[in-house]
């Protein structure tokens, strides 16, 4: 029977070793031969749970404490306290039966053998998870067509782009049928489109083998496109863990349009439209899609000027747990209602 | 048991087919193995002209040379590869697997240590054909000391590992690796058999590992005696258990120091 994910009271301190600043000599040797830490909480006792076949978002700005989480759950790094089930296993004690059951991928690191073809590094993933010649064959066969790889078998991984060597990535970590995946930040560096297509690849394939998706990211595009439920951390403090609807309803309803006119000025004058910033020829307006659609205001632009370049992006990560921050906690259960 | 030995035979081919794959590096360390001979030939001649060596000696020393430097240069940097996994975090993902990270780098180790050591072992009789023009005085030490120093290598290699690992707390391993590289060329006896040495300085390098690692080999390889190839090998064996118990032991102690880098 496929588990979930079970984090209680997880706490995580790093200790760094403090330098010396502004000393003299001897007190730098002092600090040399004597050295001082410096404890930095990276997880405040955090609790929280993850049904199978769950598509979670695990959010939050740089520093947040995202990787952290993901590295204890995945048995990399060792809590400093609290207990975490994953999988019905704790990670970091039995981390090679947990092997069999995770998939992982971290979007600023590579698996993939980076002078060899990624048909290597399947066919060595397959003897690592002991997976027989034929069941390896069939899985692989359905993922190449899934993913849309055949082409990028036989060339080395060093010759392919960032959005081709992810679609490897995923596929080098589901070629075992994993029961959970953990996803750090796989988009980061992608073009609009690769990530988009990454997106609808994690998405559809967690719907068809009901893969637990833990993914971490500070790309609002990530959680909207994949998940349902969204959990926010920010200072290694859990701040919000709802549906993903509840939260739409409430923060994820903005984006930026930055229009570039051959005009100097625009003036729009539209209700949820808000200015950010005029310079010469360019203009930046935050939209609320609840009051205004994004297609609206551009209609309206293009009534009114004559536009060369448009950008439509959304906020920053850092707005969104700020607003987060800002909003009392009954709001949140009214939402849910 | 058989199921981790199938997945690391895979990485062991793996690395054997990257050595393969990147002829530059073997036809680079092909060139300086030929380098390091010449000048050592150079130099046993000279010595040998000047009446300090009895004839036929320096033949037999260059031989020895021509054996200690196939290991040396055989070995892969194992070490600096954990090292750079530790400090680019890349060895998250091989925490993850339902393998072990040093066993993984050991089998790889050896499909680079067994590739290099079979072309160098050709480059190494080429070479000393040629700037010698004459066979060791016993030449079945050859034959002799190929397992030995096949076992000499792998013993080395799991060494290196265990100084790869250092880096799980130090992240810069490479101080070690200098220490140890600058003992094993003194204690081990890379350029002269460790019975040119003082008295005292023998005792003291046969008590380290590095008097097996490279004198041991060196010795069968001039001696040709069996009995001598038994007594290195057990040497050998039980310094490669030591050498596995200490990167097993390591390695737990380390993942659970282990602060995977970046975010």
């Amino acid at each position: 029977m496929r588990q979930g994910i079970e984090v209680q009271r997880l706490r995580k301190v790093f200790r760094t070793r403090q330098l010396a600043k502004q000393s003299t000599w001897w007190k730098s040797l002092g600090r040399y031969l004597k050295p001082e830490y410096e404890e930095l909480v990276a997880l405040h006792e955090i609790s929280f749970a993850v049904k199978p076949g769950e598509r979670i978002a695990f959010i939050g700005p740089n520093g947040a404490g995202k990787s952290t989480t993901i590295k204890v759950l995945a048995g990399i790094l060792h809590p400093t306290s609290g207990e975490v089930r994953v999988s019905g296993l704790t990670p970091w004690l039995e981390r090679r039966k947990l092997g069999y059951r995770i998939g992982t991928v971290f979007g600023q690191r590579s698996q993939l053998w980076y002078h060899l073809p990624a048909g290597d590094t399947f066919r060595l993933l397959a003897r690592v998870y002991d997976l027989d010649h034929k069941a390896f064959r069939d899985r692989l066969d359905e993922l190449v067509k899934l993913f849309d790889i055949k082409g990028l078998l036989n060339q080395p991984v060093r010759q392919l782009s960032l959005g081709q060597r992810m679609r490897c990535e995923i596929v080098a970590s589901l070629l075992h049928r994993p029961e959970i995946l953990f996803l750090d930040e796989p988009t980061i560096g992608l073009d609009v489109t690769a990530k988009a297509v990454i997106r609808d690849l994690i998405h559809s394939q967690s719907e068809r083998e009901g893969t637990t998706v833990f993914l971490t990211s500070h790309d609002t595009g990530d959680m909207e496109r994949v998940c349902r439920r969204v959990i926010v951390i920010n200072h290694g403090q859990l701040l919000v863990d709802r549906p993903l609807a509840t939260l739409r309803s409430q923060f994820i309803n903005k984006k930026i349009l930055t229009f570039m006119t051959a005009e100097e000025q625009l003036d729009l004058n539209l209700p949820g439209l808000t200015r950010i910033k005029t310079e010469p020829h360019c203009s930046v307006w935050q939209v609320d899609t609840r009051v205004l659609p994004v297609d609206q205001v551009v209609s309206q632009v293009l009534q009114k000027a004559k536009l060369r370049d448009l950008t439509v992006e959304d906020p920053p990560m850092e707005d969104l747990v700020q607003e987060i921050y800002l909003t009392p906690a009954s709001h949140f259960a009214e939402a849910a209602k | 048991m058989i199921r981790s030995l199938r997945a690391y035979g895979a990485f062991f081919v793996l690395a054997a087919r990257q050595e393969l794959f990147h002829r530059g590096a073997l036809i680079g360390r092909f060139a300086f193995y030929g380098v390091i001979l010449l000048v050592f030939s150079r130099i046993w001649l000279v010595v040998s002209a000047s009446g300090q060596l009895p004839e036929g000696e320096a033949t037999d020393l260059l031989w020895y040379l021509v054996v200690t430097e196939w290991i040396v240069l055989s070995i892969p940097m194992t070490h600096m590869e954990i090292e750079q996994e530790v400090k680019t975090g890349n060895v998250a993902y091989a925490l993850t697997r339902p393998v072990s990270f040093v066993w993984i780098k050991t089998w790889e180790g050896l499909g680079h240590l067994w590739l290099r050591m079979a072309v160098l072992a050709g480059a190494g009789l080429f070479f000393g054909l040629l700037l010698t023009g004459a066979w060791p005085s016993r030449p079945m030490g050859l034959l002799l000391v190929v397992p030995v120093g096949l076992l000499a290598g792998t013993v080395s290699l799991l060494f290196h590992n265990c100084i790869g690992v250092g880096s799980f707390w130090l992240t810069d391993a490479s101080p070690l690796y200098w220490i140890w590289q600058k003992m094993n060329f003194i204690l081990g006896g890379l350029i002269l058999p460790l019975s040119l040495y003082p008295e005292w300085l023998q005792q003291v390098a046969h008590l380290t590992p590095f008097a097996s690692l490279l004198y041991g080999p060196g010795q069968v390889a001039l001696k040709a005696d069996l009995t001598l190839a038994a007594h290195v090998t057990i040497k050998l064996l039980g310094w490669g258990l030591v050498a596995a118990f200490l990167l097993e032991a390591l390695y737990r102690r380390g993942c659970a120091k282990l602060n995977v880098n970046g975010g």
